[in-house]
């Protein structure tokens, strides 16, 4: 019996212990072993093996080791008092954290703070998530885009050209529709005295066919039949008519043009990229006799259209491939400067989006994953402080665990305890959340682009998803005190091992140079901002902005206007426009090429204005003269900007080279060049731009103030002057260099939101800190009050206290600096402003003075404190 | 309880009574392949007793360490009064229906 040979196999037993895990199985164990031996005496030892793995196979799948292995797993005493051990661990935390007030409160207010911001984020990313839901079609529809490629580069577009409707509606099989969608509805209105703007969309029939929307009233077969028929939307509708049904009756534009109601919409979510206030028909513009330009242009304008298909059943977008290849050879038969290629969007990839141009979702998946990035680095400075203040109370929860492991707890029971607590701790700061989240709620949604169409009222929904995400931060939080202290051995813990007095821990003082990191971050990240927009407010935009006082001509002749506003005392000058200079509004495209060379055309914007507009903008002419009056003559006068000479490439203005066609059959003569001046928004950058005599084009007139007149005196008389020539239409002026302020409002949206977001995190780091500094002092007091008798001065104990917290934040200092430099620099800097001079020093200088100042409050404070205290009451104890 | 008895349940429970005081795993499983000629491995067998256990039948406790079993212990089931009953009833049952049986069931 003692020869090994003898034994059953080893690996099979070990097999069948370790499967068993802590399970019972002497007894199993012994009748196998005991029926191999017999087997071996009878059949020898290779049957004996076999037999024996087989039965310990045979063991392995049988519930008699299953029901012994559960049985291990929940001993009974456990599984019957499982509820009462979670109510022993919430009373547990709730003693701890009555025990400690001030970092209960710390707590909480941080990470109310922290989950705030994260959970509206959250709720905006799941909102997105959820666009256009609603819409039943929407695995059945697709959208047409366009990638174009010349030597820009390759850009892509999510409209094209609307040539492609009829190829699509006519000559493919397997659509069922398809729609066009042209959102240049614009029309102003006037109601109740008031002027109103509404914009919408001019779309084909069969819209109703494709997307989920429900007319109140009218109909939806032939709503949109007839030329100049609208449908509003509910709250337009509610706006113009209150509650009555206004199908049938005729709105009246400014322009005086005459839109017949043929329906109201039904209320619908909110979450659609297909915004609009308004339905218009599509045979409104195509009746509109507007120049319908060569096959060229018709396929060249693939910047305004939207195309949607609705595929028949069982039909997908790769079914449309060699359709879409057509189309791209008759694009390359048209085109041979550049390479156009259309593609199919499936329309539940729209939103969240893939960055195209021209799209008209409001998120896409960059946004999102820029928005969830930023509610992580404010939550996660939040959750540090958590776990920081967690770990800095050790002394006193030592003991307790100690004992607890000692009476025999195990482990998990300790690891459980501090995830309930934070778990408990997390859920009361959800309600602070959750008040913080209503009053930021509504600012937040102006502040992001899209927000109209988000729906972030409390409802059902997102309080579960809130509650499951309090869960998820506390167990975040609770998940590296709970490691740390389940792993304290009960000796050390016990035997007060653990120093008190001794200097934080690495962790804990990584932690506050993260927290610091970030929030430098975010501070030089609001400077950087902050001095961008105002370079870009500065910015010499080559004309005179100032004393410009822009009056819009709603269709009033302006020769009457002209002639009442010359009168006024304090004008110096008016000029009539078809563009706001500086603002993007209203530019045209054109394209300009030389009498004698038909090949090269340049692409040109091209605005309107009259004769004393150059003078009373302070433009530089670089050569030629004005403007003249050439509206009679064939030979139409231009003025260019220096863009389009450079890339006109006219080094030698003879006579010969001024003379050009414009849009293919306008001879015009260059009369003069101008300095380039930034007609449109800054980041829009230069383009070659060709000045015309205005004929009936204006839209606003220009008039320029004297600096010294009594501003509201002069308005009234403009007033006065407007409303003798124009009865209806009211009077409205506003001051050009507003307006192009106003004009930013983008950079402005993101200085908001990082200057929030930069204060949020700097809070909950100070926070923080101050329970480290608090916590830190206290352990300290009898140090200082010995230290104190020892003559040490009221700076010896600043230096002592505080030093070591000067040190964290300057190391903050060193990482986030470079960090902040090359991130804004590289990155940001250059997509809000394109001709920034890029990050200063005074702005990284000034954001670490405001964090170290910041920082050092608390400190200062906790620290003026304890140094304060008379050391006779310290030392008398004990 | 549970009332449904199996026909193997029945049989490993008229073993055990069988084997009296000596009704531990091997000599279960010998006795049922000696006397009812049935491949069995003990993983089966355990399990049925864990079942019987469940159900209340049996009951068992462990014995003193053996030598043969590299010291471990043995296992020894008993019947419970449930099993009894349970085991009277089945039996009255068949009987009942022997008697009643309308063909003739003796073997010639």
């Amino acid at each position: 019996m003692k020869d090994s040979n003898n034994q059953p196999p080893k690996a099979a037993s070990k097999l069948l212990a370790w499967f068993a895990g802590s399970a019972d199985l002497e007894d199993i164990q012994g009748d196998i072993d005991e029926m191999y031996i017999h087997k071996q005496k009878s059949k020898g030892r290779l049957v004996a093996k076999i037999f024996y793995w087989r039965h310990i196979i045979s063991l392995l799948f049988s519930y008699a080791l299953l029901k012994r292995k559960r049985q291990q797993a929940l001993p009974d005493y456990y599984a019957m008092n499982n509820l009462s051990m979670i109510k022993n661990y919430v009373k547990v935390s709730l003693r701890n954290m009555r025990k400690q007030r001030m970092f209960t409160a710390i707590n909480i207010f941080g990470l109310a703070m922290g989950m705030s911001v994260s959970l509206l984020i959250l709720s905006v990313i799941i909102q997105s998530l959820r666009f256009d839901d609603f819409q039943e079609n929407k695995l059945r529809m697709a959208r047409v885009i366009t990638t174009v490629e010349n030597e820009d580069g390759i850009n892509r577009f999510a409209t094209t050209t609307p040539a492609l409707y009829n190829e699509l509606s006519q000559s493919v099989t397997g659509i069922e529709a398809v729609v066009r969608l042209k959102y240049s509805l614009n029309h102003t209105l006037f109601h109740d005295d008031n002027e109103i703007e509404i914009s919408g969309v001019y779309t084909d029939s069969a819209y109703f066919q494709l997307f989920s929307f429900d007319l109140k009233y009218g109909s939806k077969a032939t709503a949109l039949d007839e030329p100049n028929s609208i449908i509003l939307s509910p709250k337009l509708a509610k706006k113009l008519f209150d509650d009555r049904n206004p199908v049938g009756e005729t709105l009246t534009t400014v322009d005086k043009q005459s839109l017949l109601i043929t329906g109201v919409l039904m209320e619908h979510p909110r979450q659609t990229h297909l915004n609009f206030e308004a339905i218009g028909s599509y045979s409104t513009i195509e009746n509109s006799g507007s120049y319908k330009g060569t096959i060229v242009d018709q396929w060249n304008d693939y910047y305004y259209s939207y195309i949607y298909l609705l595929m028949e059943e069982r039909k997908t977008v790769a079914d449309f491939t060699e359709v879409i290849s057509a189309f791209n050879v008759k694009a390359s038969q048209i085109f041979d400067n550049k390479k156009i290629t259309f593609g199919l969007q499936e329309f539940d990839q729209i939103s969240p989006g893939k960055n195209l141009n021209r799209d008209n979702t409001p998120f896409d998946w960059t946004t999102s994953i820029a928005f969830f990035f930023m509610g992580f680095l404010i939550l996660v400075p939040a959750v540090f402080n958590y776990t920081n203040l967690m770990i800095a109370r050790s002394l006193k929860r030592a003991k307790e665990i100690g004992i607890r492991k000692v009476v025999g707890s195990s482990r998990t029971q300790i690891g459980a305890q501090f995830i309930v607590e934070a778990i408990l701790l997390s859920l009361l700061a959800l309600i602070g959340t959750v008040i913080i989240f209503t009053i930021i709620r509504a600012e937040f949604i102006n502040m992001i682009a899209g927000g109209e169409s988000l729906d972030l009222s409390l409802n059902l929904r997102l309080i579960l998803a809130a509650i499951l995400f309090g869960l998820f931060v506390g167990i975040f939080a609770g998940i590296f005190p709970a490691l740390y202290f389940s792993k304290l051995t009960p000796l050390k813990s016990l035997g007060n091992a653990i120093s008190a007095s001794g200097s934080i821990s690495f962790t804990r003082k990584s932690l506050i140079v993260v927290q610091f990191s970030i929030s430098l971050v975010f501070l030089i990240g609001i400077a950087v901002i902050t001095r961008q927009h105002l370079e870009i407010l500065n910015y010499d935009i080559g004309f005179n902005k100032e004393n410009i006082l822009v009056v819009p001509l709603k269709n009033v002749d302006h020769e009457l206007l002209k002639q009442e506003f010359v009168q006024i005392a304090g004008i110096e000058g008016i000029t009539m426009a078809s563009i706001m200079p500086g603002v993007e509004a209203g530019i045209g495209s054109t394209y300009l090429r030389s009498l004698s060379n038909f090949e090269d055309s340049i692409n040109t914007k091209e605005i309107y204005v009259d004769e004393s507009f150059v003078p009373l903008l302070g433009f530089n002419v670089l050569w030629g003269d004005n403007l003249g009056d050439s509206r009679s003559t064939d030979l139409e006068k231009v003025l260019v900007n220096r863009e389009l000479m450079r890339q006109n490439r006219i080094v030698n203005p003879t006579a010969d080279s001024t003379f050009h066609f414009l849009n293919g059959t306008q001879k015009v003569q260059i009369v003069g060049v101008v300095e380039d001046f930034n007609f449109m928004q800054l980041n829009m950058g230069m383009s070659p731009l060709v000045i015309r005599s205005i004929n009936d084009n204006a839209r606003f007139m220009l008039l320029k103030t004297n600096r010294n007149a009594d501003l509201l005196a002069q308005l009234e008389q403009l007033e006065q002057g407007w409303s003798n020539v124009e009865q209806e239409a009211s009077f409205d002026s506003y001051f050009l260099d507003h307006r192009i302020e106003e004009s930013y409002t983008s950079t402005q949206g993101i200085l908001k939101i990082f200057g929030f977001l930069g204060i949020l995190s700097i809070c909950i780091s100070c926070i923080g800190l101050l329970g480290m500094v608090v916590y830190f002092t206290e352990n300290r007091v009898k140090e200082v009050a010995i230290r104190k008798i020892m003559g040490a001065s009221l700076f010896n104990l600043y230096q002592i206290l505080g030093g070591s917290f000067l040190k964290l934040l300057l190391i903050a200092v060193c990482i986030s600096t470079p960090l902040a430099y090359f991130f804004y620099e590289m990155l940001f800097v250059h997509m809000i402003n394109k001709f920034s001079t890029g990050v200063g020093f005074i702005e990284i200088i000034l954001s670490i003075v405001f964090m170290l100042t910041l920082g050092l409050l608390p400190v200062l404070w906790i620290v003026a404190k304890v140094a304060r205290l008379n050391p006779a009451n310290n030392l008398r104890t004990e | 309880m549970k009332g449904y008895l199996g026909e193997f349940e029945e049989l490993v429970l008229l073993t055990i009574a069988n084997l009296s005081d000596q009704a531990y795993g091997v000599a279960i499983l010998e006795d049922i392949q000696h006397r009812a000629n049935r491949k069995l491995s003990i993983g089966a067998l355990h399990s049925t007793l864990t079942r019987l256990d469940e159900k209340g039948y049996i009951t068992s406790y462990l014995g003193d360490p053996t030598n043969e079993r590299g010291g471990r212990r043995k296992r020894f089931f008993q019947l419970t009064s449930q099993a009894i009953t349970g085991l009277n009833e089945m039996k009255a049952l068949r009987d009942q229906l022997w008697a009643n049986s309308k063909v003739n069931l003796s073997l010639k």
